[in-house]
């Protein structure tokens, strides 16, 4: 009798996973997201986890042997592309996904690189933000979520890459796009926008995995008679930017959602927007459930040198003037780097990490001490940093045995001109046309910082400026790509470079590594091509 | 002529249309508006230039530039010759559309920007007064392969070395102005070579550096990375190291191009010289 009782009603269940929030043996469900540590074998975020550490405890590979690393397999997507490659692979248990630029999508088998299936979207004939990038797919249960460069939101078969619903987010004739790879928290699809050069609102939005339906919008930029409203002259909230282009982090134990917010509108002229402009050039702290900010704090009010905020945040839990604390850490644009209170947003320290010229320091409460004649003119007005930042969405990374965080900076600086300019829907809005460098040298730098103090520990040089993130390992390494094509590994403890590879083309991405088969692989995108690289079995 | 051969069928209607009696306003509408697409609204407005000139060195100087002089990859927009443009509207189309068979890309600005540009760069045209060549072609390949030491270093139409740039065509895209100083103060354009990223173009950057043993070597920096250098020198043999390794390494402020003086060769002298690199002997 119990037999046939039980059958049916397992059966039932089996059935409705969607519907239930149950998941099919093996499925990737938010509670494995996590507590995605606790699978080496897998990558399951854009940032490996929550805490956007960027590092995992796996050291098959250390600084002993990494010097006999060597390619694996390279899976060639054929999209053309120089440097605009920037995917972060997922890999769930001996499958990899992947988005290429004009957003396409592989599922690739993880041990030999063969191709499974291939999406490939029709994109509008009008040139969109920033170019045809896409940074990754987000995973849950039996869908990837990617969202796509005319602003669209699309649920693929995780099985055969078919598409299960596509939804409309915004207008991309008016300049609204999507380049970041989306987070899932608490069974809900979080994705910001990008639009900052476009003279459009931005906003963070959350959507049902099963349906495509909206369930909360989150406008970073207040509307009128709202609370912070008050920041921007006249209507120029209406086309005030504050876009949210990259991937937040997530802290599960306070519920909170932490995303970063860009440039105000047109980014180098501030004449027609005076005021702060909150919350441009910020992080918010958000409840996942409603969407409902508990937080912010803006690094660079009113900004006028395009310093967007959107480096992912990093989540730390270390000991500061003798207490634990939540910390929220950020190398920003502007040059310097911050560590907040993740519970309240409270200010705590910060420092310059890169030469600046347009701030004396950050004063007791965050704000930066502005020097005067440091904005952009018609003429020209060379800063540092230059357009591309001090650190800018480059992935950070912490080791925590060696107690040090990883960021990467741009030295550069530019001339900053600044003019008026009418709004084009759909054109670029900058306010200014600047950018070409003083005739003067450039490079890029890793820094190691004590991340609650901001000292640097070691630095390791690039020839040039590069647009690659950093990537640690229990091993004691830190792997990170440059502009002329090499994947690095550094000495985690001393930044000393234990080994090299060419790949044949900048790298504009993060590395990610993880188990298959018993062997620790390291995998990065560059070119058009994905690498993966492990010692000799 | 390509831009009247364009436009010749629209005249042939307007002409016909008009011939025939026709009320339509359509023809001469159309006409109308082919001519004011011919015109720069920003023409001459200082204010339209200087937002030009700031869009120009945006997304232009990297090739051409700063002042639209020329660089590694783009021709001298302000005294060259432009093949593709004969007018305002053919710039138009040129930006908006790029040249197809070379690097000259398209641009996807709106067109009132694109427009500022070419305010822009006709202003500087107005103001530059480009100089009938006229000399000695025999006189010039006299000077390349003799007295003027040219052909050591630099190849024309397949013969020469391999040191410097080929100067193939050099007219074509180089005024004489250009040229000119070039000559007379090479290192002085040395320093506008600026590839979009801010880095020096390959090709003209030199170096010194001294090998792990004790060798020196001074040559033109054909690839420069984290880790390795690769060095062309005067002998056209190609060097690699890792940087690593050498016991030095000085990135030179100055070309290596020997400066010419007018003792050394006149001014009709080097007329003669850019004769001959422009254009094959005539049958």
């Amino acid at each position: 009798m119990k037999q046939t009782w039980f059958v049916p009603v397992v059966g039932l269940l089996l059935t409705l996973p969607g519907l239930t929030g149950l998941s099919r043996a093996g499925e990737v469900t938010s509670q494995r997201l996590v507590r995605a540590l606790e699978e080496p074998q897998n990558w399951l975020t854009y940032r490996g986890d929550y805490s956007g550490q960027n590092y995992r405890p796996l050291k098959q590979v250390h600084k002993g042997n990494v010097a006999d690393l060597r390619v694996d397999w390279v899976f060639q997507t054929g999209v053309g592309a120089a440097a605009k490659f920037q995917t972060v692979p997922l890999v769930v248990d001996g499958m990899m996904y992947i988005t290429a630029p004009y957003n396409n999508g592989y599922a690739l088998d993880a041990r030999t690189g063969r191709r499974l299936w291939r999406y490939q979207r029709s994109l509008p004939d009008q040139s969109l933000c920033c170019g045809p990038i896409n940074r990754g797919f987000a995973l849950l249960r039996d869908k990837l979520f990617m969202a796509t460069l005319d602003s669209h939101l699309v649920a693929l078969d995780t099985k055969t890459g078919n598409v299960l619903w596509d939804v409309e987010r915004a207008d991309y004739k008016i300049g609204y796009s999507s380049t970041g790879a989306p987070l899932i928290v608490k069974d809900k699809v979080i994705i910001g926008t990008g639009g900052g050069e476009y003279g459009v609102r931005c906003f963070v939005d959350a959507y049902d995995p099963d349906t495509g339906k909206r369930l909360w919008r989150f406008w970073t930029i207040p509307a009128a008679g709202e609370p912070g409203s008050g920041t921007w002259l006249g209507d120029s909230w209406k086309t005030g930017g504050a876009p949210t282009w990259m991937t937040g982090t997530y802290d599960p134990e306070l519920d909170l959602l932490y995303w970063c917010t860009g440039n105000p509108a047109p980014d180098l002229n501030g004449e027609t927007r005076l005021g702060d402009n909150l919350y441009s050039a910020s992080v918010v702290a958000l409840d996942p459930d409603t969407g409902k900010m508990k937080w912010y704090f803006q690094f660079t009010p009113h900004d006028v040198h395009d310093w967007d905020a959107n480096e992912v945040p990093v989540l730390l839990d270390l000991e500061m003037d003798g207490k634990p604390r939540k910390l929220l850490v950020q190398s920003n644009r502007n040059g310097f780097y911050y560590v907040l209170d993740r519970e309240t947003g409270e200010f705590l320290h910060a420092n310059a990490v890169a030469r600046v010229t347009w701030a004396s320091g950050i004063d007791a409460k965050g704000r930066p001490m502005v020097l005067p004649d440091t904005a952009p003119t018609p003429e020209g007005n060379r800063q540092c940093p230059g357009m591309g930042g001090g650190s800018n969405w480059m992935a950070p990374s912490y080791n925590p045995d060696a107690g040090l965080l990883y960021v990467v900076v741009r030295e550069e600086c530019t001339d900053y001109f600044s003019s008026e300019q009418e709004l084009e829907p759909g054109h670029f809005w900058l306010g200014s046309f600047p950018r070409v460098k003083p005739d003067e040298d450039t490079w890029g730098v890793v820094k190691a910082l004590v991340p609650t103090t901001g000292e640097v520990k070691w630095e390791f040089k690039f020839h040039t400026p590069t647009w690659a993130g950093t990537l640690s390992t229990a091993g004691g390494l830190v792997f990170v790509g440059d502009m002329e094509g090499y994947l690095t590994a550094l000495d985690a403890h001393t930044g000393k470079s234990l080994w090299r590879f060419q790949t044949g083309s900048p790298i504009t991405t993060h590395p990610i590594t993880y188990m298959l088969d018993g062997r620790q692989i390291v995998a990065v995108a560059a070119g058009s091509n994905l690498f993966t690289f492990s010692l000799a079995p | 002529m390509r831009t009247l051969a364009r436009r010749l069928p629209l005249l042939v209607f307007a002409i016909v249309a008009v011939v025939l009696g026709s009320t339509s306003a359509i023809p001469a509408l159309a006409l109308a508006e082919e001519e004011e697409r011919k015109q720069n609204p920003y023409k001459g407005n200082p204010d339209d230039i200087l937002v030009g000139k700031g869009l120009f060195r945006y997304y232009c100087a990297g090739c051409h530039g700063m002042e639209g002089g020329g660089g590694f990859r783009g021709p001298d927009l302000v005294r060259g010759r432009l093949t593709h443009v004969v007018d305002d509207h053919d710039m138009l189309e040129v930006v908006r559309n790029g040249i197809q068979g070379t690097q000259m890309p398209p641009q996807t600005l709106p067109d009132s920007n694109l427009w500022r540009m070419i305010a822009f760069i006709t202003d500087l045209r107005s103001k530059a007064r480009p100089q009938e060549l006229s000399g000695d072609w025999e006189s010039g390949r006299e000077i390349f392969n003799g007295k003027g030491f040219c052909s050591g270093c630099h190849m024309v139409r397949g013969e020469g070395g391999r040191f410097g740039p080929d100067l193939t065509g050099l007219g074509n895209t180089r005024p004489w102005e250009s040229f000119q100083e070039a000559m007379r103060e090479p290192s002085a354009q040395f320093k506008n070579v600026l590839q979009a990223d801010g880095r020096m173009a390959g090709g003209y950057e030199s170096v010194r550096l001294v090998t792990p043993a004790g060798e020196q070597i001074t040559g033109v920096v054909r690839n420069e990375d984290t880790y390795t250098i690769q060095v062309l020198d005067r002998e056209e043999n190609y060097h690699s190291y890792r940087k690593s390794e050498l016991r030095e390494l000085t990135h030179l402020e100055h070309s290596l191009m020997p400066a010419y003086s007018e003792n050394a060769l006149s001014d009709q002298e080097l007329m003669d010289l850019l004769i001959f690199l422009t254009r094959p002997p005539e049958e």
